[in-house]
């Protein structure tokens, strides 16, 4: 089974969840179902809060799918994450696993329409990217091609022949699924990242102005990895 | 000029570097030395124009900072013309010259891969891509597979401080 690593913003959500009560919860996976581009309004619920948690739920529904992991297995390594992670008490983990249930569990009907209009919910791939990779194969793999690349251009000078080289490119090549990962080694140990960053997103958050500055060119990267949720 | 940042290790650990130097640098004589710490901010390019706050390189996607107007190709011509723009011109000695500081462009084939830069001493200090900074001896110690052979020397009247 994929360990899953949640991020901790995705925690705190979560984490929340396991507090609102059965009607909440039953007011939210019937928007999920019905219209999930829709903002929930649940009675004792924040439109804040009702919004996060659809959207974390939509997340874990995306990354369920992905790892191809039956619910208990999926809800329970959820809930041992949450356990481990948030030192939830056992009682609320109960709760917090039914609940979780409840919310990713769908109707068969639905279910073509729903896929449809959460895939075209974007916003929600960068926290879904952030599960993804930051579950252990895939972060162990990206890990070791960065180490690779590191050791192989620690003494080449020209930017061409690091992003040439066959390790960058075949993190490149594993798309936007590392963005998270390439922008936490980017903020902890720095790096040419930028030519990756640039082919991966199609953005270019620096000014020409600043073309060779490292620490400019890192500042612009970072400030735009965090506005879109990567970091 | 620009200058690295300060070293301080320990001599074990000073140890453990010159080795794994000299390991990639197999010319190298003992009479090298390391004299900053590892960083991406800049590299041997920058260095030997005397900028320690850029990464020089004739990228064609415009990353790294290249002198405006001049082409963006590793070939050896664009490497002497971007250091036309700070003074320099090509000359035939590599030896120290009273007045005269000097840089060194190694390639291999047409391709510049590396740059060297004179001290007053005469003996050359490189930065190695975006690791050390280390001063060594002679011009050719630094002549390794992956940085090719030295091809062309220029020079400029001393502006260093």
């Amino acid at each position: 089974m994929a360990e899953l690593t949640i991020p901790a913003e995705q925690r705190r959500v979560l984490k929340k969840m396991g507090t609102i009560s059965d009607d909440a919860v039953r007011a939210l996976a019937t928007t999920l179902e019905r219209s999930p581009a829709e903002i929930p309004s649940i009675s004792g619920l924040s439109s804040e809060d009702a919004e996060q948690i659809k959207n974390a739920a939509m997340d874990l529904y995306k990354v369920r799918a992905y790892f191809d992991m039956e619910m208990s297995e999926f809800v329970e390594a959820v809930a041992q994450k949450m356990q481990e992670t948030e030192s939830m008490p056992a009682d609320q983990i109960a709760n917090f696993k039914k609940r979780l249930t409840k919310l990713l569990t769908i109707s068969p009907a639905a279910t073509g329409n729903r896929t449809n209009i959460w895939a075209a919910h974007t916003h929600f791939d960068n926290s879904l990217a952030q599960h993804l990779a930051l579950a252990q194969p895939v972060q162990d793999h990206f890990l070791e091609l960065a180490k690779r690349w590191r050791t192989e251009i620690k003494t080449v000078s020209s930017t061409t022949d690091m992003v040439l080289n066959s390790a960058y490119q075949d993190i490149i090549g594993m798309g936007k699924l590392v963005l998270p990962l390439i922008f936490r080694e980017l903020h902890r140990n720095g790096g040419h990242w930028f030519w990756a960053l640039r082919h991966i997103t199609q953005e270019n958050p620096a000014s020409p102005q600043d073309a060779g500055n490292i620490e400019k060119i890192t500042e612009a990267w970072l400030r735009w990895g965090r506005e879109h949720h990567y970091l | 000029m620009g200058t690295g940042t300060p070293l301080s290790l320990e001599q074990r650990e000073m140890e453990g570097v010159r080795a794994e130097i000299k390991g990639t640098f197999t010319k190298l004589t003992d009479s090298f030395q390391v004299t900053s710490w590892p960083t991406d901010t800049y590299n041997c390019v920058a260095w030997a124009a005397g900028d320690s706050r850029k990464w020089w390189w004739p990228d064609p996607e415009g990353e790294s900072f290249w002198p405006h107007g001049v082409d963006r190709q590793d070939t050896i011509e664009t490497f002497i013309a971007a250091f036309r723009t700070i003074g320099y011109e090509p000359c035939k000695s590599h030896h120290l010259e009273a007045g005269f500081e000097k840089v060194a462009i190694y390639a291999i084939g047409e391709r510049t891969k590396h740059m060297a830069r004179q001290l007053p001493s005469g003996a050359w200090t490189s930065k190695l891509g975006g690791w050390w900074d280390i001063n060594h001896h002679s011009i050719d110690e630094v002549e390794a597979p992956h940085y090719g052979v030295r091809v062309q020397i220029l020079c400029r009247p001393y502006q260093s401080g």
